[in-house]
């Protein structure tokens, strides 16, 4: 490839992957990538791509002058050195840089739901953090607490019993297990720590007559009283589910911890 | 020139072919799964992608400041002539720099042709992920200021120090390591004579041109690294994996496995490693935390750029050997971890 040509396709793929980002931004789905305490560096990642783009369109004007009098295979400012590290670049590298355009375009955009939870595996319990639960998360009000908090605190909880009969208000997909009953669900979550790659599933058991009525994938908010049931061993709140009504898919679809 | 840009083209075509007809072979069943876990697929990619792009372009700015910022005397005064201070500071400069898988290979690159000693560098290359401040409170946050911390860093900073002091017979780095490819405007050696130093703007400008050149070159790696590891986490079940997560040897095995196939950024991998907990042996997470930032797809893809084949073939082997050793004897001797 002629290297102004393939420093064109630079600055146009820069500013692409620029405006892609913008664009994903612009339009609340960077939630869907990521962790937010992230999201400075990606505005930053996408200032630094414009001014690397806007850089090289900048050089290109400067030079076209002096281009139209050289060879065009021969770009280079300093006369002296050795042509052979530049060999006419190969345009299969700026290709591999469109795919995250053409993925972001044509792939439809959804977080991830019950298949992914299945290949990882829900969890119901577990160790998230090692540190100890915060004294605020203790004092959110119980219709406060997402399905994180209530597995969170039931696994750094010893005296459980307090919270017995406390009405939960959670947001969660609807997840089947085959190991659970006929009238139960989970309400799940993906946890996000970093980005989608690092998601684990979580899972609040709930009890409810319809469950079968519900699909799968289907986001619910699900409220009543939580239980404590035994699972291997191990105390698991369970939603004794008054109402489960369907919901749209949050702004927000992964949890933070 | 020619004959070389002739034979290039029909290899790629070759290997587009071969990955079409093993596509092929497939039963239509499972294009329905594949199509229907399109999009889990494309979340993970862009999640990849998007949260490793920002580290990857803080690398290659990096790379564009040293290489038009940095003499070569001053990396001669700053590193110790002797190979094994030299290797111990390489080892810590993560500390200075603080630069994560993905930047820390266009800029060792740079810092190499600046005279920087090749153990030195091997040293940084594979601590820096690590040895420095952002990943030493990650891990804190995750595990606590305990015995898996300490392990992890003292771990992560012997073995970059073990395998630097292996290239430290090498007289020059040229030995180890492939020539860079210029393609744009900056020429493969920006004359540092003092007195002809172009005005500041022309330097800057030259930074973006050289990190935008790196940026491509580095950032197919990620696309790739970022490819494969979404679509093993979407297509293969992660329960296979975990089904043998407590033999003491084969545990760490299987974590190590992970850790390549994952290519988790080494800022978060602690907070995935804690996921495993429980479920994995105490050696198996160590050896996670310890090889995956030294070795995963996208760094091997990105070392492969800039190294020969057996300098490389050392990097990947001891980091290997030294993790799977120092799991298997915490398994054996320290199973409380």
């Amino acid at each position: 490839m002629n290297p102004r040509t393939y420093q064109r396709l630079q600055a146009l793929i820069a500013l692409a992957l620029g405006f892609f980002i913008l664009n994903v931004i612009s339009s609340g789905k960077l939630y869907w990538y990521i962790n937010a305490r992230f999201a400075w560096l990606t505005v930053l990642g996408m200032v630094i791509l414009f001014a690397l783009g806007a850089n090289m369109l900048d050089n290109l004007r400067r030079t076209r002058a002096q281009a139209v009098d050289e060879d065009p295979d021969h770009n280079s400012h300093s006369p002296g050195h050795d042509h052979a590290e530049h060999a006419r670049p190969s345009a299969w590298p700026l290709l591999l840089l469109v795919l995250p355009l053409l993925i972001g375009f044509l792939i439809p955009a959804r977080p991830l739901g019950s298949d992914a939870a299945a290949s990882r595996g829900v969890a119901v319990s577990g160790a998230l953090t090692s540190g100890d639960v915060s004294p605020l998360l203790l004092q959110t009000g119980p219709d406060q607490r997402t399905v994180l908090d209530w597995i969170r605190i039931f696994n750094a909880q010893t005296d459980l019993e307090q919270y017995e009969g406390e009405t939960a208000n959670v947001i969660g997909f609807v997840y089947r297990d085959p190991r659970l009953g006929p009238n139960q669900f989970l309400a799940s979550r993906f946890a996000v720590t970093c980005c989608v790659a690092d998601a684990f599933a979580l899972g609040m058991l709930v009890e409810w007559r319809e469950s079968a009525a519900l699909g799968v994938d289907e986001w619910v908010q699900v409220k009543g009283p939580v239980r404590i049931v035994e699972q291997d061993g191990r105390k698991i709140p369970m939603i004794e589910a008054e109402s489960v009504r369907q919901v749209d898919v949050p702004a927000q679809p992964y949890l933070f911890p | 020139m020619q004959t070389s840009s002739i034979r290039k083209i029909p290899r790629q075509w070759f290997f587009l072919l071969a990955l079409l007809v093993i596509l092929v072979t497939f039963p239509p069943e499972i294009w329905f799964i594949v199509a229907g876990r399109l999009p889990d697929f494309a979340s993970i990619f862009l999640g990849i992608f998007i949260e490793a792009a920002p580290f990857l372009l803080f690398g290659t700015l990096a790379s564009g400041l040293v290489e038009v910022f940095f003499s070569k005397d001053l990396i001669a005064r700053l590193i110790p002539k002797r190979a094994l201070p030299g290797t111990i500071l390489g080892s810590l400069m993560g500390i200075v720099f603080p630069v994560c898988e993905c930047g820390v290979v266009p800029l060792t690159r740079r810092m190499f042709r600046k005279g920087l000693p090749l153990s030195a560098g091997v040293a940084f290359l594979l601590a820096a992920p690590v040895i420095n401040p952002i990943v030493f409170f990650a891990t804190a946050s995750a595990f606590g200021f305990g015995l898996m911390l300490a392990l992890r860093f003292a771990l992560s900073m012997g073995i970059a120090i073990g395998t630097g002091m292996v290239f430290s017979a090498a007289q020059t780095p040229q030995e180890a390591l492939k020539p860079i490819p210029g393609t744009t405007f900056i020429p493969a050696e920006i004359p540092t004579v003092e007195g002809a130093k172009p005005p500041l703007a022309e330097r800057w400008r030259q930074v973006l041109t050289i990190a935008l050149d790196e940026f491509f070159e580095m950032g197919r790696y990620l696309v790739i690294g970022a490819t494969l590891a979404a679509a093993m986490q979407t297509f293969i079940p992660q329960n296979l994996l975990v089904a043998i997560g407590q033999g003491p040897i084969v545990s760490v095995l299987a974590m190590m496995a992970l850790a390549v196939l994952l290519s988790i950024c080494s800022t978060v991998d602690s907070f995935v490693a804690l996921g495993f907990v429980g479920i994995f042996s105490p050696g198996a997470i160590l050896a996670f935390l310890v090889f995956g930032p030294m070795v995963d797809i996208k760094a091997v893809l990105m070392y492969a750029r800039v190294f020969h084949l057996r300098p490389l073939l050392y990097i990947i082997l001891f980091p290997f050997l030294l993790s799977l050793l120092a799991g298997i004897l915490v398994n054996y001797y320290l199973p409380g971890l």
